[in-house]
């Protein structure tokens, strides 16, 4: 449970550098908004939302590390093989429907808006790059 | 074994029926949507899943025929560590992504709206699919 402790204390630490860095991101994002330098608006929703989200977990991980039932509680959350396999069959068919969605979309956007059908197109690439490269790397380490 | 040939029959009727859309839409395609703006698109999709259900018929004849090649491939297909690969890859696929069209999204509202606009879609869609799959695991599994 020690360990795992140490690992939640990590993750804090990664997550505060998450959240400064988005903050720093934001705050920059406008000043070169409001300077000129870049035209359109920064995505408030997408920063705040994040910054957010990383706070709260922040906070539960806090409360986790300093309580002993509650570190088990997470623990036995983190840890428990129907929810990871929930969440990896979730995520697999994700993909696959994502994939499948993407290249209808791609199809029927061809016929309505070329930037629409070309932004669909490249996410349907990389999602297919990721996606061999993955296979790549854990073909090589499992 | 004789379950896993039949699920490989069903396989090649269901790669067959897939291979005769395809080509219906493609001849269609050719026949009537030649000057439409999006007919390289649609028939290079169409293309690739023929190619695709074609290699997948010609593969599974290959094995219905040759009792070597049958085991080989049932063994491909039980094979946990595949299945264990393939899930793992997608799962990975599946954050890596997230994060990507997060970033895009972002950067793309700087330069072209309707770009920001499809990937922030793209990205409310697969957060609404994911959610609802992993509700139906969760009260199924």
């Amino acid at each position: 449970m020690e360990e795992f402790r140490k690992k939640l204390r990590m993750k804090i630490v990664l997550c505060r550098i998450l959240a400064v860095s988005l903050l720093i991101a934001l705050i920059v994002l406008q000043v070169l908004v409001h300077r000129g330098v870049l035209r359109g608006e920064t995505n408030m929703g997408f920063f705040v939302g994040g910054i957010t989200v990383l706070i709260m977990n922040i906070m539960r991980m806090k409360k986790a590390v300093k309580d002993d039932a509650a570190l088990k509680q997470w623990y036995v959350r983190n840890t428990d093989e129907r929810t990871i396999a929930v969440q990896q069959k979730a995520g697999n068919f994700t993909s696959l429907f994502t994939i499948f969605l993407l290249s209808i979309a791609a199809v029927a956007a061809s016929y309505i808006n070329e930037t629409v059908y070309w932004t669909l197109g490249a996410a349907m690439g990389v999602y297919l790059l990721v996606y061999l490269g993955s296979l790549v790397y854990y073909n090589k380490k499992m | 074994m004789e379950n896993f040939r039949l699920t490989i029959k069903k396989r090649i009727y269901f790669f067959i029926l897939l291979s005769v859309i395809m080509v219906a839409g493609i001849i269609m395609l050719a026949a009537f949507g030649r000057a439409n703006d999006g007919f390289n698109a649609t028939s290079g999709i169409l293309g690739a899943v023929l190619a695709i259900a074609l290699g997948n018929v010609i593969t599974a004849k290959i094995a219905l025929g040759n009792e070597a090649k049958l085991k080989e491939m049932y063994i491909k297909y039980t094979d946990e560590r595949s299945a264990q690969i393939t899930k793992e890859a997608s799962t990975t696929t599946f954050r890596v992504i997230l994060l990507g069209l997060s970033a895009a999204t972002i950067i793309a509202n700087f330069l072209s709206e309707t770009v920001s606009c499809t990937l922030s879609v793209c990205l409310a869609f697969i957060f609404m699919v994911y959610i609802a799959v992993s509700s139906y695991y969760n009260r199924k599994m």
